[in-house]
């Protein structure tokens, strides 16, 4: 492992490689629609020739980056810039609605930062296991970890249980639409041909997040902003305090970095599962799970460390096997090519110098990402100072233009006002919408998962050792999930009395 | 700006040999920028139809899973195109297909597959890909009872395979000496002549065939090896443009540069020529009915 | 709690339709929706049931105030705009009126500079520097 770093740090063209790689990252994350895939994309062509070391460092740290930069869009104005950054829409952009914008990107920069060591550090631990975890987790495994995600959608909805899990069955039901992978059925699309490839994530996260906080912003919120933010009128308190939260919740800080490398290990559960495992894990575990979707710092912290530190656990099974991770990954392995570098099943033993190299530039460019972000919060907290009418035609166009590059097509345009309506009405009911979208993430997963378990194990799967331990614990968090949320709620109420 | 569709999920073999031609290319076509783009779902129909709606003027290319003819043949849902019409560009490889068993079922030989074969589990490519359509044509015509799981791409099937949770595969020769190495399969039957160390003397496809039928299936399979990787433009792509293409993929695929560079990925090249490709292709389309019958039950399935 | 019935209903109707739809396919293409639009329209009826036996209503602030509705138009003239003149034109027309109409003192210079900066960012920073071709509008192409 230290060799890696002795590696790393003896090449200067590495290195110059890894700091121009963290502002390409950053932009590529910031700009909605565009993201890490993107980015790996369009660096491609200027590979051929390079040193392998210092294309891999590069190739790593520009992927890895891309969820720092895209805290600041989706924290300040309320659009992910890449699909794990949807988990942080809710809390974050409330957080910046109260006014402590520069707060939620500093809590999300630290959380980012120490994902990515903690990430390298728990991958360290886990690389000698890792292969055999593997071989153990297979899709029923998988199947049941996604059941454990649609459970925290229950967490997530708080007292309106049932309205969440038919939000869950709403969110599932459209990740449906489309072509079936496997049979190439055209689902659900009632004769439409734009829908075959689907109902796109980031379309359906605008429409019942971005769009319904613009359509209700209030004119007076505007001024009550200004003055909180003048009231700090130290330079970095907003800072400050993000990194006071980390701190607070460090053991958050950690298991979801923790949660992070395993979910990343595992092949087919992507960046988008990794950021809401830890959003609904963050919830569960909060003393104040009411507080969650209104601007709960948790909310950011949990994501935001897992994103970074699942891009070391998505490296195992690419580099040592030779499949992909996750579709970020996927693409990161075609880029290898033009190094010269072709991952397989012996690929990790040749060459462990370069691979643990990665990983240290994996840490290293998380923790100065992180401190840009850092430097930058401040800055970048006055976009959302500015007037909702200003903003908002801006925010509109802006989301627009992320659904037309991820989808190219302008009919999402309209599916876009479509669910907007129901984004609205689900805001103004007061019912719960984060569960629509870990429905639309986890959908695709979970029915892969359980459909290739039943076609391979029958209904047997369930008795495969990992997968029925995991379905006691399941079962058994469920039993006790009511009990629990009802002492929580019990607890905010006299909480409340004393306060009055 | 050319467009260069590539009709498989990323990872696999037909990108890698994808993304290997489109860089070539840019390198022929003097002041060209080649971008390629992954369209993997259903198999590659809706790349297919993309280029097939294309623009007039629109510089774009596909490289297709070979499949595609045998979703043609089989009249597969969705497959109203013909492949006869595109203008073909040319094709990189001949792709031998080896039929293997995990070496933990104890089989040893394809006589030994025939007799104890009943529910074994072979995973395949998606519903109409392929190794689908293969494969399930091998296990009914020959009579083998296997059970055949499709919606297994990229590195997936063989992942399946060295974790022990499926039997048997038909695949292409290039990723079976992995397999091999890794002491995890037992190759049986082969489907056009192979080169590869172990694989060389494996008995074909057509020496174990005894029915009609048997011999109809090895000698599709076995047409079907020579087209393998296959670039295809616009049917109505402007002739004149169509021989550029043409002429900067021969270019490409000739060059030591090319030639190098796919040996070092471990990527056999056996090239043909547009217009040579297109007749072989237009052969098997308008082939034998009661192999189009064959095919047709597949789909039927 | 009528607007809350009428949503129930709604998606009921969607989850059922879907339901019978998703009947129609091979098991392993179907499993997936059936699951989905089945349980849904489970937990759709019993929150209807739950819904009509409560006899207090809980007080819901009114649906599409004026306040909305304004938005609710401007979201549509956003994708009306660039639907039909795609983001470089229909995209800052709709910025310059947005940000004129909304403004309380009608600021011309504000409006007209950032209609200027959207036509900037469309031409010059997506399509010439990051080489992205946005929509260019249904009349304009």
């Amino acid at each position: 492992m230290s060799a890696g770093l002795t590696t790393l740090l003896s090449s200067p063209d590495a290195l110059l490689l890894m700091l121009l790689a963290i502002p390409i990252g950053m932009v590529f994350g910031a700009i909605p629609g565009l993201g890490g895939k993107i980015a790996l994309i369009s660096v491609m062509p200027f590979l051929t020739g390079m040193d392998p070391l210092a294309g891999c460092v590069f190739l790593i740290s520009l992927h890895a980056v891309v969820h720092t930069g895209a805290a600041a869009p989706t924290i300040l104005l309320g659009i992910p810039g890449t699909g794990p950054s949807t988990a942080v829409v809710l809390d974050g952009h409330a957080m910046t609605k109260r006014g402590e914008g520069t707060r939620a990107i500093a809590a999300a920069a630290f959380a980012s930062g120490v994902g990515g060591v903690v990430g390298m550090i728990a991958l360290a631990l886990i690389v000698p296991f890792a292969l055999t975890l593997m071989t153990h987790i297979s899709y029923p495994e998988i199947f049941v970890l996604t059941l454990f995600g649609l459970g925290f959608a229950a967490v997530l909805s708080g007292r309106y249980l049932v309205k969440g899990l038919i939000v869950t069955s709403l969110g599932l039901l459209i990740s449906f639409v489309g072509t079936e992978p496997t049979y190439g059925v055209q689902r659900l699309t009632f004769g439409s041909l734009f829908l075959i490839e689907g109902v796109d994530l980031i379309t359906a996260v605008l429409a019942m997040f971005a769009v319904p906080e613009m359509l209700t912003a209030k004119r007076g919120q505007q001024r009550k902003m200004r003055v909180l933010e003048n009231d700090t009128s130290f330079m970095t308190s907003g800072v400050l305090s993000g990194l006071r939260d980390i701190v607070r919740h460090r053991w958050l800080t950690l298991r979801s970095s923790v949660l992070g490398v395993i979910v990343g290990i595992i092949p087919g559960l992507g960046g988008d599962v990794a950021a809401w495992l830890c959003y609904g894990h963050a919830a569960q575990t909060s003393r104040t799970p009411e507080k969650f979707g209104k601007g709960a710092v948790e909310g950011v912290i949990g994501p935001e460390a897992a994103n970074n530190s699942k891009e070391g656990g998505a490296l195992v099974p690419t580099l040592f096997l030779g499949i992909p991770g996750s579709s970020g990954m996927a693409i990161f392995l075609v880029a290898l090519v033009p190094l010269g570098i072709a991952p397989g099943i012996s690929f990790a033993e040749r060459h462990s110098d370069l691979v643990w190299a990665m990983v240290w530039a994996l840490a290293v460019s998380n923790v100065i990402a992180a401190l840009v972000l850092i430097l930058l919060a401040r800055g970048l907290q006055r976009l959302a100072q500015v007037p909702p009418h200003i903003l908002t035609p801006f925010v509109y166009l802006l989301a627009l233009a992320s659904i037309y590059i991820t989808t190219q097509e302008w009919r999402f345009f309209l599916v876009l006002g479509a669910f907007s309506v129901v984004g609205y009405l689900f805001l103004r009911l007061d019912w719960p919408r984060a569960p629509f979208v870990i429905g639309l993430i986890l959908g695709p997963e979970t029915e892969e998962a359980l459909v290739k378990s039943l076609s391979l194990w029958g209904t047997d799967f369930l008795l495969r050792p990992v997968a029925f331990g995991l379905v006691v614990v399941l079962l058994v968090s469920i039993h006790s999930l009511p009990r629990r949320l009802s002492r929580r709620a019990a607890q905010t109420q006299e909480a409340m009395q004393h306060a009055d | 700006m050319v467009r260069y569709l590539i009709g498989s999920k990323p990872g696999g073999g037909y990108d890698r040999y994808g993304r290997l031609v489109a860089k070539h290319l840019e390198r022929e076509l003097e002041g060209s920028r080649f971008i390629p783009e992954n369209r993997g779902s259903a198999n590659g129909i809706l790349a297919l139809r993309e280029v097939h709606d294309a623009a007039l003027d629109q510089d774009i290319l596909l490289i297709f899973n070979t499949g595609l003819l045998l979703s043609e043949l089989g009249g597969q849902d969705g497959m109203d195109m013909s492949l006869a019409d595109f203008n073909w560009i040319g094709k990189a490889s001949s792709e031998p297909r080896i039929l293997l068993v995990r070496k933990g079922t104890g089989i040893s030989s394809f006589e030994e597959l025939r007799q104890r074969g009943e529910g074994l589990i072979f995973v395949t490519s998606g519903f109409g890909g392929a190794s689908n359509v293969q494969t399930t044509m091998i296990n009914t015509t020959f009579g083998l009872g296997l059970k055949v799981v499709p919606g297994f791409g990229g590195n997936e099937a063989e992942a399946a395979l060295l974790k022990d949770e499926v039997d048997g595969l038909l695949m292409s020769e290039s990723n079976v000496p992995q397999l091999l190495e890794a002491d995890a399969a037992v190759p049986l039957l082969a489907f056009g002549r192979s080169e590869l160390p172990g694989l060389q003397d494996l008995p074909q496809g057509a020496d174990v065939a005894q029915t009609e039928d048997e011999r109809l299936t090895a000698q599709l399979i076995t047409a079907m090896t020579t087209l393998g990787r296959i670039t295809v433009a616009p049917p109505q792509m402007d002739p004149a443009r169509v021989d550029v293409f043409r002429d900067a993929y021969a270019r490409a695929l000739a060059s030591p540069e090319l030639r190098a560079e796919a040996a070092e990925l471990g990527l056999p090249l056996d090239v043909l020529p547009g217009d040579e490709t297109q007749e072989i292709a237009r052969n098997v389309l308008s082939g034998n009915p009661r192999m189009r019958d064959l095919v047709t039950a597949v789909f039927e399935n | 709690m009528r607007i809350e019935r009428a949503v129930l209903v709604a998606l009921a109707l969607v989850f059922a339709l879907c339901l019978a739809v998703a009947s129609t396919y091979r098991w392993q293409v179907a499993l997936g929706p059936a699951l989905a639009s089945g349980i849904g329209l489970t937990l759709c009826i019993l929150q209807l049931a739950l819904t009509l036996r409560a006899t207090e209503g809980r007080s819901i602030p009114p649906l599409f105030d004026y306040a909305h509705r304004t938005q609710f138009l401007w979201l549509g003239c956003a994708v009306g705009a660039v639907t039909l003149l795609g983001f470089g034109i229909g995209g800052s027309i709709y910025v310059f009126c947005h940000i004129y109409f909304e403004t309380p003192k009608r600021r011309l210079v504000t409006a007209g500079l950032s209609a200027a900066a959207t036509i900037f960012v469309v031409y010059g920073v997506f399509e010439t520097l990051l080489q992205t071709r946005l929509f260019a509008g249904l009349l304009l192409t």
